[in-house]
Order: C-alpha cells, then structure tokens, then sequence
C-alpha cells in the first residue's frame, strides 16, 4: 500500500531523513516512534507530498507521490502536526470547504451525511456550528482527524493525533483511531511508546532520520525486556521487607522507591532473565507478616528501547567508528534521555499522584 | 480550484480585510472623479480619473494578496492545500479568482459615476466600456505581481512592504529608465512598465496590444507563483 524506498532529505546539511525505506501493507496500522526531530514529521510531510525527498521515492498504492500527486493525494488523509485549520471557519463550513477542496461529488444529502458521520467519529457534533478559532486544543484536533477523513481515503497519515488532548480524550481519540485501522492504512506518529503499543500492529523506531527496528510492539519490548520489572508496595518496615526481597532467589536487583502511601513502602525489583519471581516474592512476605498491597509489572519505557536499540549500534559500530563518531552517539543518547523522560506519560501521572500522596500527609 | 475561490473570497468578506480593499478603492476612485471631471472642469470623460486610478491600485492590492496568499503560510493551512488533491495552478488560480471578485464587485460599486454622468451630460458608451475593460485588466495584471510577491514570503508586514516597493519601482521604472539617456533601455521600459502602458486608455484610447500586455503579464505571475509553491517542496 504504501512503498517508501531510500528516502532522503536534506535541510542544508543537516540529514533530516537518512536513507529510510519501508513498505505497509493494506490494513496495517503502522506507528512512528521516535524521540523528538528524529525525523517522524519530515517523513510523513514527503508521503503526503508536501515536502520533496532529496532522493528516494515514495508510492500510495502504486502511485509516485512525484509522477501522478493529484492521483496519489486523492488516496491520503493527512493529519498535519498542526491542525491546519481556517480559524475564520465554522466547523460545518471547514469540512464543507474541504469535501470540496478534496474534490469529492455527492447530492447535498450524500455530503451531509458524509460528514454527519465523521462528526459523529470524532465527536464533534456539539460544536458543529462555532468557529474553529474559538475551539479548544482538543477540539482543533479532532478537526484535524475529521478533516483527513473526509472523502475515505484509503490511507490516514496522523501526526501525533493526541497531543495536546487530556486523558479521557486520548482514550477517545485511540479507540476512534482503531476502529479507523479496520478498514484503512494508517500510519501515526508519537513519541509516547504505550500509545503505539496500544493502537498500532506494527512499530517503526525511528532516530537521528534512520530507521533503526521495525517489528510489532510486543517482540520490540520482549527484545528488550529479558529481565521481568516490577513494582510492588508492602506494608511494614522497609528493612526488613528490603532483607527478605533481597534474599530471594532469581532476583536482580531490589531499589527501595520510598513511600508513596501511608505506611507502606515501595519496591523495584527485577528478576534476573527468564525467572518469574512473583509468587516467592508474595508467598516469603506474606510468611514474614507483610501484607503486597500491590504488584505492578513495569513495562519497557521508549527510553529502555532506546537505549538497548541505539546502544546495540554502537558496539556494531565499534570496529569503524571514530572518535567524532562516538561523541556524536552521545550527543545523540544525552537527546534521547531528554526527549523521553518528558513523554512518558505514565511516569508522569505517577509522579503527580505521588505529590499529591504526601500533600495528604 | 472553484472550492478554493468560494472559499477564499467569502473570508475576504468574513474579515475587515475585504471590506479595507473595497473601501480605499471606492473612496480612491470618487475623490479622484470628483477632482478630475466635477471639481475642475466639468466633464463627462472619466479616463483621466482611470489613467489616476492606476497609479493608487498599488495601495489596495497588497492588502488582498497577503489574505490571500501569505495568511496561508502564516496558519499553516498552506500544508492542507499541498497535500489536497489539487495543483498548484489550480490553488493560485482559485486565489487569483478570489481577488479578482473583490476587485470586480468593486468596481461595480463605482457605477455611481455613470449614472451621475448621464444625469449631468452625456455618455459615452463606448469610450467607458473600454476604460472599465483596461481598468480590470490592468488589475488582474496587478493582482497577479502582488499575488506572486505575496507567495514569497510569510510574514505579512514583509508581504504588505515589498509589494509596495516593487509597484512604486514599477511607477518609476520609464524616469529611471530616461536617465540612462539609451534610447533602447527607454523603449524597453515603456514597453514594459505597467503604468506606461495605460497612457493609451488615459487618453481614452482603446488598444489591443497594451490589453494583450495586461492580460498576459497577469498569466506569467500567476504561473510564478504556481512554481513558488511548488518550489516550497523543495526547501
């Protein structure tokens, strides 16, 4: 369906897309991860045909964004980083505007329906009739989607659909986004890795404009995640419940994480590779008195996969690579940690309920 | 290209951008008929309000194309128009269209002036159909520069300025020109200057050559700027 081959794009001198080539099939629903300026927005932007690639092609369903764009464009919808939307417009005349732009024929019954459903999609209907300038972050967006979805394109191309959003809407918006996958292509873009471990069947990393893995979510963490995580909470004294988890066999390492509820204490532990230590840790505290509020597995984070991803590249490196090589894979490291720790959303909301934890104390 | 010009002209409208061009053209076009034929002598040939009304069109214009053209990059909708199913010829013609409505329900709006010229004296039909016919193909070729400029930038000031630079370079273009004192340099300019070439309406004289010149400087900077979005690609 879509068939991209040695892309390459300069900005000046800077590599912005470095020789990417990757093909999606019909119905597959395809996920852009990567930290941010790896590359994801200028990769979309030469699909769709709004930027050249220096050299490479890109075909929509066998048609050359270059040799034949009206025909390839008519096969996209295309949702920008920024909705692009006409902030003197009413919802109902933007999507109008576009059913025309996009060149779509219908009766006025035919139209209205059209984009009676796409409203009814992305839950747009109560603000139909208000200015888009007036809309709220969240709603620009879900313009945005509904823009690229008129006229059913058999392709959608999403830009990080949920920035922005607050978490019922990313959840809305996700689900909106799956149900799209049933019956199209799609491609989207997002540095947030649970996001794209939920929606998308299959992940392309993407870092400093390569493509660096292509595989489904699940095998990327697996490759990744050997070793088991887990974060459990137990009531009691932390020394002795740190003595007891310690002892265990089969156990890695053991970080108390302080405490983030009323006398009880959390633990990261993990295992060593391939051991499963859930029930000896559950049954040698539950012997010693200590009750396992909680046991939570903690998943690979983008930064886990990046750093097993780009530091696997280094030791391929390592027989040519030179010394400006190497600083520049440490710039590039230093990059990624930045970008990640501010995306990881769960991170985030535990850092926030934790804050609010010791405000009740 | 017809989703874009409905689109485009109704938002001249929506906004006071519309309203500024139609206003300063109108009150430029009514203050000039009253000097020329009421205030001075009192005559029914408005040429010479024509042969004027070239000069102040450099006024207006911009303020159109930078809604047009350079708003577009500004919100950023300039990337919804490239990846439409749509050329880029068609895009600029769509805008180009726009403009060239406002300009015409303008124009229409200065009607006032036959009318009080037959109330006072006696029309010529034809000798006024012809300057209403240069008057808008000399903006079409107007609007067309303007649009091309316009698509060359994305800040609206720079848009608004440099149109305005180039059309007050355009009016000087056959003094500058005179003082090279070559006689090919000055036939050249005369030949090229927008405002040279309506000196043969302005004496109420209808000319094929000088119509033909408008209409097909406006073809050129419509197609540059159909490349100058094209070209955007490219950056």
């Amino acid at each position: 369906m879509i068939e991209v081959t040695n892309l390459v794009k300069h900005y000046g001198d800077k590599k912005a897309v470095n020789d990417i080539s990757f093909f999606i099939d019909e119905g597959e629903v395809v996920g852009f991860l990567g930290p941010n300026g790896a590359g994801k927005s200028t990769t979309m932007n030469i699909i769709t045909g709004y930027l050249s690639a220096t050299s490479g092609s890109v075909k929509i369903a066998g048609t050359d964004i270059l040799e034949d764009p009206i025909l390839a464009k008519k096969k996209l919808g295309y949702l920008p980083e920024h909705p692009p939307l006409y902030m003197d417009m009413t919802v109902k005349e933007y999507l109008d505007f576009i059913y025309d732009l996009k060149g779509c024929r219908g009766t006025p019954k035919e139209r209205a329906r059209h984009i009676g459903n796409i409203c009814e999609i992305v839950g747009l209907d109560n603000v139909y009739n208000r200015m888009t300038r007036n809309l709220s972050k969240g709603y620009k967006q879900r313009v945005g989607l509904a823009q690229a979805l008129v006229g059913d394109p058999e392709v959608l191309i999403l830009d990080e659909p949920t920035v922005g959003l607050d978490p019922i809407q990313i959840i809305e918006i996700r689900n909106v986004i799956k149900d799209l996958g049933k019956k199209r292509t799609v491609i989207l873009s997002s540095h947030i890795l649970s996001e794209i471990q939920q929606i998308c069947g299959r992940v392309l990393v993407i870092n400093k404009g390569q493509l660096i893995a292509s595989d489904t979510p699940d095998n990327l963490s697996r490759t990744v995640e050997s070793e088991h995580r887990y974060n459990v909470r137990v009531a009691g004294n932390p020394e002795i419940v740190l003595g007891i988890l310690r002892k265990l066999p089969g156990m890695k390492s053991v970080t108390p994480q302080g405490s983030k509820e009323i006398g009880s204490n959390d633990f990261l532990i993990v295992s060593e590779e391939n051991q499963d230590v859930r029930k000896d840790v559950f049954l040698a505290l539950e012997k010693a008195g200590l009750p396992v509020l909680q046991l939570t597995p903690v998943g690979a984070t983008l930064e886990d996969i990046f750093i097993k991803l780009t530091g696997k590249r280094v030791v391929e490196d390592e027989g040519r690579a030179t010394r400006a090589r190497r600083s520049r894979k440490k710039a590039m490291a230093e990059d990624v940690n930045k970008s990640i720790t501010l995306s990881d959303e769960a991170k985030a909301q535990d850092r926030v309920s934790s804050r609010k934890n010791k405000k009740g104390e | 290209m017809i989703a874009i010009f409905k689109r485009d002209f109704k938002a001249l409208y929506k906004t006071p951008v519309g309203y500024v061009f139609s206003g300063t053209l109108l009150l430029l076009i009514y203050v000039l008929f009253y000097i020329f034929n009421i205030y001075s002598v009192q005559t029914a040939d408005i040429s010479v309000v024509m042969g004027n009304i070239i000069y102040w069109l450099f006024l207006p214009i911009p303020i159109l194309t930078m809604r047009l053209m350079t708003e577009e990059y500004r919100q950023q909708t300039d990337q919804l128009l490239l990846t439409a199913p749509v050329s880029c010829i068609s895009i600029v013609l769509g805008k180009f269209l726009a403009g060239m409505m406002a300009i015409l329900i303008t124009i229409v709006m200065s009607f006032a002036i036959p009318v009080i010229i037959m109330m006072f004296g006696e029309l010529q039909g034809w000798t006024l159909f012809g300057n209403y016919i240069a008057l808008i193909a000399a903006s079409s070729a107007f609007l067309s520069i303007a649009l091309f400029i316009s698509s060359l930038t994305e800040n609206l000031l720079v848009s608004i300025i440099a149109n305005w630079g180039v059309f007050i370079a355009l009016i000087y273009l056959d003094d500058l020109a005179s003082l090279t004192a070559t006689p090919f340099i000055e036939t050249l300019a005369n030949n090229l200057s927008p405002f040279m070439r309506f000196q043969g309406f302005a004496v109420g004289q209808f000319s094929l050559g000088d119509f033909v010149y408008y209409i097909s400087a406006a073809a050129l900077f419509l197609f540059l700027a159909s490349r100058v979005l094209e070209k955007k690609r490219y950056s």
